[in-house]
């Protein structure tokens, strides 16, 4: 399936939980803010979201800035 | 005498805001930051780049700070907001820097689209910082608003130019009820110290800094410029005397 | 919010207290600064400051070339008609003093027009007693009519209104509202008006706040010198004047200083203001406000005032009958007694020969 992440479309396996997709490219969990569809969701809630076609996904942190 | 700047039911003994952009490393904040005194510190939200993604720049910031995001990269106010909500989100307080910029060749501030961020998130609970071009009604519309502090430029960010707008400032600082805290455009720690020395409540320092050629020791020469024009402000510099009063002019009928 | 929480603030501040501490060089300072804060305002109030009082001329008169130019805006008041309730001990107008009680027929309102108008005045500001039966805000809207015909500016000193009131106020052509608050301080104030409706303190310091709500161009405030020490009077006045200003910006605020003058009933004043204290005020609230409005009135003579031009007034009136009536029928009782009785034109000639520039008209609404 195809989902837009950052803005980029990107190709993945159908079934993935949003948890599982940011343990395998390697995110840490503490450091992130993600936005599923334009909504925050909080960590704890990761777990509960499968990934599905057409989804938006924005993952966001903090950098320098003044 | 205990004189502490006081927002968002936080005391702070540092006058000294501080930015973490255009570093050449992000190693050297923690040191930028201790030498600074700062207890504010600024940072941005961006999209995470996938070749830095384990990098944060919170993790570099001295635990006993106070991190205020700002809404950089806001071309209105609903992208600020948007952006605010999303750094509440992220767990780091309730401070927020409002940013809303869209004129790309000078970086100035949209002061009307700041205002309308800072109404919505003073009612969702944020400690609303806005920055601002130095004009007294969008200052005044913006405490009303719900400001907790107000933050005009003293020249457009990154020029290093300083003080441009000091007849502005001075105005604001004149009128307005929060604390004024100047922010972009101070270049040299003497800019700091004269902006303090006018009454400013604090000032916000992040390129003059961040490109200096020693920034830990610019950093320190900061810290103490923002002290000195804060004891001099407090202490009430003496009179300069610039007219003589050997007869009596004006008054002189009284006595007739 | 009203002005009555910042004035309980001071209720139990200790003036002497803090006139004791001032110092002559914190009265140099204060001179020389930009911006006063409302204790250094104060500080320029102290006997400590009299000593200073030439260096604070030279600094009030520079201000007010800076922020006015060398213009004297003049005006006039008439009176509509003196019918009071009220008992103001210091007022000829005391619903207890003997005096004929007249109020101006619409006809004899265009007549007293046209005498003012032809002078070439167009500032004129309006007056009467407090009488809903005989004065009420409709008799005042129906003059305010027959008079915009021959002014650009009316003012009003009439009795308090509602928001709502001086809304229609505003509407029928009224820009302007001069109210004094008489005094202060509270016991004195029910000390002076033992029965009538400005018996309510509160109700008349909220009229100026209620006039910015409603619209007008400009407030002038003032306390009434004489009826209790000057000095705190004075300082009461410049934080009302204050409050006003920083919540109203669009409002042009102004202050009068009016001295007591002999009037029908004889009330003495309780506290001689001399002219030096009266100088000392004027100028200490120039160096305050620097673009606040300052009227003097023909309560203080032709000498006086000729002198005042140069210390910061920017308002005058000429050309004064303080009687209903007066300018056609010249016998009348007045409010009180003018002191410097000259003519529009013996104004205008005195402002010349002093370099000043007599204005009639500051603007007018499009």
């Amino acid at each position: 399936m195809e989902i837009s992440i950052n803005g980029k479309k990107v190709y993945l396996e159908s079934g993935l939980t949003l948890a599982k997709y940011l343990l395998q490219e390697g995110f840490n969990p503490d450091h992130i803010i993600v936005e599923y569809n334009h909504e925050i969701i909080r960590k704890d809630c990761w777990d509960g979201i499968v990934l599905n076609q057409d989804d938006n996904l924005e993952i966001l942190s903090f950098v320098g800035g003044g | 005498m205990n004189d502490v700047l006081r927002i968002g039911g936080h005391e702070l003994s540092s006058r000294l805001f501080l930015g973490t952009g255009k570093f050449s490393s992000n190693k050297i904040i923690p040191q930028v930051v201790e030498a600074s005194g700062s207890e504010v510190v600024t940072v941005a939200l961006r999209r995470v780049d996938p070749e830095y993604k384990d990098e944060n720049i919170a993790s570099f910031i001295p635990k006993n700070c106070i991190l205020m995001p700002n809404t950089s990269g806001a071309r209105n106010a609903q992208e600020a907001i948007r952006i605010a909500r999303l750094a509440k989100a992220a767990g780091c307080g309730n401070w927020i820097k409002i940013e809303v910029i869209s004129d790309n060749r000078y970086l100035l501030p949209d002061n009307y689209e700041t205002i309308k961020a800072t109404e919505v998130l003073a009612a969702e609970g944020f400690v609303v910082l806005p920055y601002m071009s130095p004009d007294l009604m969008a200052a005044k519309h913006m405490v009303d608003a719900g400001a907790s502090a107000v933050m005009p430029l003293g020249a457009p960010i990154g020029t290093n130019r300083g003080l441009k707008t000091k007849e502005l400032v001075r105005i604001l600082i004149e009128e307005i009820s929060v604390p004024i805290i100047v922010d972009a455009g101070i270049g040299r720690p003497s800019e700091a110290a004269e902006a303090m020395e006018m009454g400013a409540a604090a000032v916000l320092v992040n390129t003059a800094v961040a490109t200096a050629n020693d920034p830990i020791a610019m950093a320190r020469a900061f810290g103490m410029a923002v002290q000195a024009g804060r004891t001099a402000y407090l202490a009430g510099p003496g009179a300069t005397k610039d007219y003589a009063s050997a007869s009596s002019p004006l008054t002189g009928f009284l006595h007739e | 919010m009203s002005f009555i929480n910042a004035l309980e603030q001071y209720e139990k501040f200790n003036y002497d207290e803090f006139f004791a501490r001032l110092t002559d060089n914190d009265i140099q300072r204060i001179i020389d600064k930009n911006r006063l804060t409302i204790l250094d305002y104060l500080a320029l109030l102290s006997p400590c400051a009299e000593k200073h009082l030439e260096a604070m001329a030279q600094k009030a008169r520079k201000l007010t070339i800076q922020h006015f130019g060398k213009t004297m805006l003049l005006y006039t008041p008439m009176y509509l008609a003196n019918h009071c309730i009220n008992q103001c001990l210091y007022c000829g107008f005391n619903v207890k003093n003997k005096l004929p009680r007249k109020k101006l027929t619409m006809d004899e309102v265009d007549s007293e027009a046209k005498i003012i108008a032809d002078s070439g005045l167009k500032h004129l500001l309006i007056l009467t007693g407090e009488s809903p039966k005989e004065s009420p805000v409709s008799y005042i809207i129906d003059s305010v009519k027959i008079l915009r015909k021959h002014f650009t500016c009316i003012g009003m000193e009439v009795y308090p209104l509602s928001t709502e009131e001086y809304k229609d106020s505003v509407e029928a052509g009224i820009d302007g509202l001069t109210i004094y608050q008489e005094v202060y301080d509270r016991d004195i104030y029910s000390e002076l008006h033992p029965a009538g409706p400005k018996r309510d303190y509160q109700y008349r310091l909220d009229a100026p706040e209620r006039a910015c709500q409603a619209g007008v161009r400009t407030v002038n405030i003032g306390a009434l010198l004489g009826l209790n020490n000057w000095r705190t009077e004075a300082f009461l006045t410049g934080l009302h004047a204050d409050y006003l200003q920083q919540k109203y910006p669009e409002v042009e605020v102004s202050i009068s200083p009016p001295r007591m003058r002999p009037h029908l009933g004889g009330y003495p004043p309780k506290v001689i203001v001399s002219d030096k204290n009266l100088v000392q005020y004027i100028v200490a609230y120039r160096l305050f406000m620097p673009r606040g409005g300052i009227t003097v009135s023909t309560r203080e003579s032709g000498d006086l005032r000729n002198h005042l031009v140069n210390l910061g007034v920017t308002k005058m009136s000429a050309g004064v009958c303080t009687a209903v009536g007066g300018r056609v029928e010249k016998e009348n009782v007045g409010q009180f007694e003018i002191s410097d009785s000259r003519s529009v034109s013996e104004m205008a000639n005195m402002l010349y020969e002093n370099g000043y520039q007599p204005l009639y008209k500051d603007w007018q609404v499009l």
